[in-house]
């Protein structure tokens, strides 16, 4: 209880504290705001900017990474060749730092001398300028996203998929069910609290991202990557507002919160809270 | 407690104690070698001239010196969060235009005793006083010590110009024509370099478009007056050439546009000074010997052209632990005659004797094309401390009409509030 106080209310309450607080690091003297800063936050453009390309990123994230990687897991459940093989390749981009696999997605994503535009040339497509592209910087984020973390959504799936019981499954081939009508009857139930849980950690950190809109676009071109935490950053380390700054981490946390428990009653929403 | 558990709890306390000796023959001996050589830490961005200082600067007998390169904003926002902190984590910085923020807020030292002390051993007034006074100078204290000037100018590729029969453009119009006719983008070659990444880069190409089209950040009340017919003209413009510039232009800072430019990408752009060398690099280049140096375009035929001008700053953090006058002599050997000749093709000195040695001018090109420049009129940015701290926010709306995510007219309208705001908030105005 104690290293919880210190590692996690300590922060927590210091942070929630600072937000009413007119902190700007340059001077030392800080003045207590009252509410000033949600006001400020809450009535800025670019928070609400920042939040819509948060939710915009975190959709289409979490999406590609849901449907694929449960369709990796069932193919890897199946009868795949040199399986183990397999399956340690598509567990390796989970090994690799988030701040390295921005840069190497930077590179590739590079619109001169990229690999994603070497390989788009070849089939005769001319690539976007994809980190400078208004419209394809959010979206070679969400990839370079994607590409990390599909891994982790197929290694729990997967594993979900091993603990299915032999007997539903007998009895679903018995019963003259095809393969789909197994799948969607039988193998998802099995998987769903997986899912869920999949889907609630994915959310939440994609909601954070963080290093790959820093090394890949550091928010730009002009704020169309600018998620809610890189804003924060800045807020914090490059405008030094630290008051303001702490606000806004508060905010985030209530929206995420509140994102969390909509996705668990939505989903659970018949089950009333089975997991 | 059982014999084995004693037996291990003692094997424990045995291990712990060879942990804590070592641990503390590490210190005594890491102190030593402190005490012996002290560490002198220093941050900056990285071009070429300040790799140069850095070596040089090393070589000061009796010292370690910690050097961090690093790109500009990352430079920026580690010395802001050390120096805010009161933290002692460097003693000499490469503050150049920051100066006035940093100095308003007491993190620099001021060097009025050190100079008056070393004047004669660092031959202190051959240094051209008018950037020791306009530039590295704060309420009429010295607090940095110029040790390089650069200005923007232009690059161009004279073998594509000659083989299309051009000639560098002098006006925007013709900027805009000729990097139409020169992009082949089916082949990799894009008419023009942009510099557009929100923060100094972009901030750079602005400053020098808003000018030219006579406009400019302030009035001489610090009345921001960027949302004008000018900034309009400028914006415009960028937004026009972009449509040349390789497909990222908006992403690019200067390493980027200088890459692109030495891999034969680009035909033509405004670059630093400090990047001209570069280009006839045989190890990083492509275009060794094809490249030729222009003053920038003006607004129309005859007008003037206003791109930047950059001094090169060195400052000593008000919080050093280490021997204030130790950290000026460390810095001094950028001044040295030797020195500044040694590395006068990376950018122009500012040492008046070596500015002045026709040996010099002869031998790089480059300063002859800087001298132009300024004379065609290359300017600073304002020397506000504000000035700085609006730079990202600033230049991010602004970036957004090139996007096309605000209109023209709306982003110069947002980007000058944001500016006037905090202008508000620091009391340069009335309420």
């Amino acid at each position: 209880m104690t290293v919880l106080a210190v590692i996690l209310f300590y922060p927590l309450a210091y942070s929630l504290g600072l937000s009413f607080y007119n902190y700007y690091l340059p001077v030392p003297r800080t003045t207590f705001v009252g509410l000033d800063n949600f006001r400020f936050i809450l009535s800025d453009d670019a928070f609400w900017d920042a939040l819509g390309v948060t939710a915009r990123f975190t959709g289409a994230a979490v999406t590609i990474e849901i449907v694929l990687g449960i369709a990796v897991a069932l193919l890897l459940d199946a009868h795949v060749p040199c399986r183990r093989f397999v399956t340690t390749v598509v567990l390796l981009p989970m090994a690799i730092t988030p701040a390295v696999a921005g840069l190497l997605m930077r590179w590739m994503f590079e619109s001169n001398w990229g690999l994603v535009n070497y390989f788009l040339g070849l089939v005769g497509v001319r690539g976007p300028g994809w980190t400078g592209d208004p419209v394809w910087a959010l979206w070679s984020i969400v990839l370079a996203d994607a590409w990390q973390n599909t891994p982790f959504v197929i290694l729990v799936v997967y594993a979900g998929l091993q603990s299915v019981p032999v007997e539903p499954l007998e009895a679903a081939m018995v019963d003259g069910a095809s393969r789909a009508q197994t799948l969607v009857h039988v193998v998802f139930p099995f998987l769903r609290p997986l899912v869920l849980f999949v889907l609630i950690i994915r959310s939440m950190d994609a909601f954070r991202i963080f290093d790959q809109v820093f090394v890949m676009t550091g928010g730009g071109p002009g704020t169309t990557t600018q998620t809610i935490t890189f804003y924060n950053y800045v807020m914090a380390f490059r405008q030094l507002r630290m008051g303001r700054a702490s606000a806004l981490g508060v905010i985030t946390l209530l929206i995420l919160s509140l994102v969390i428990g909509a996705w668990i009653y939505l989903l659970y929403r018949r089950e009333k809270g089975e997991w | 407690m059982t014999r084995r558990a004693s037996r291990f709890s003692g094997r424990r306390c045995v291990l712990l104690l060879i942990v804590l000796v070592a641990a503390h023959v590490s210190l005594v001996w890491r102190g030593a070698a402190w005490a012996a050589d002290p560490t002198v830490h220093y941050i900056s961005h990285r071009f070429p001239m300040l790799e140069f200082w850095v070596k040089k600067m090393a070589e000061y007998p009796g010292i370690k010196l910690e050097a961090e390169l690093i790109p500009f904003d990352q430079a920026l926002e580690k010395m802001q969060i050390h120096l805010s902190q009161r933290a002692p984590t460097y003693d000499i910085m490469a503050t150049d235009a920051f100066l006035p923020t940093f100095a308003e807020r007491g993190w620099l030292m001021p060097l009025d005793p050190l100079i008056a002390k070393l004047r004669q051993a660092v031959e202190w007034d051959d240094i051209d006083p008018i950037l020791v006074r306009d530039v590295c100078s704060y309420k009429g204290k010295v607090y940095g010590v110029p040790n390089l000037a650069i200005s923007m100018f232009f690059f161009y590729r004279k073998d594509l110009f000659d083989a299309a029969g051009l000639k560098p453009p002098t006006t925007m119009d013709e900027w805009i024509a000729m990097a139409r006719a020169l992009t082949k983008a089916d082949k990799k070659q894009y008419g023009t370099a942009m510099t557009l990444k929100a923060g100094d880069g972009f901030q750079n190409d602005f400053t020098y478009f808003l000018r030219t089209y006579g406009g400019d950040w302030y009035d001489k009340d610090w009345k921001v007056t960027i949302d004008s017919e000018a900034g309009v003209k400028a914006l415009t413009t960028m937004k026009e050439l972009m449509k040349y510039a390789p497909p990222n232009a908006l992403a690019f800072h200067n390493d980027e546009s200088t890459v692109a430019m030495q891999q034969g990408l680009t035909a033509m752009g405004l670059l630093w000074q400090s990047r001209a060398l570069a280009m006839d690099n045989a190890q990083v280049s492509q275009v060794v010997g094809k490249v030729s140096f222009a003053v920038p375009p003006a607004a129309t035929k005859g007008g003037k052209s206003h791109a930047r001008l950059a001094v090169g700053c060195y400052s000593i953090s008000a919080f050093t632990k280490n021997d204030p006058e130790l950290v000026f002599q460390v810095i001094a050997r950028t001044l040295s005659k030797a020195n500044m000749r040694e590395s006068a093709g990376l950018a122009t000195p500012t040492r008046l004797s070596v500015t002045r040695d026709p040996e010099v001018m002869q031998k790089f090109r480059f300063i002859k094309a800087a001298a132009d420049n300024v004379q065609a009129g290359a300017r600073l940015i304002p020397g506000n401390p504000e000035f700085s701290e609006a730079m990202l926010q600033t230049t991010q709306t602004l970036q957004k009409s090139l996007t096309g995510e605000l209109t023209i007219p709306e982003a110069l309208r947002r980007a000058q509030k944001v500016m006037h705001d905090l202008m508000t908030e620091k009391g340069y105005y009335k309420k």
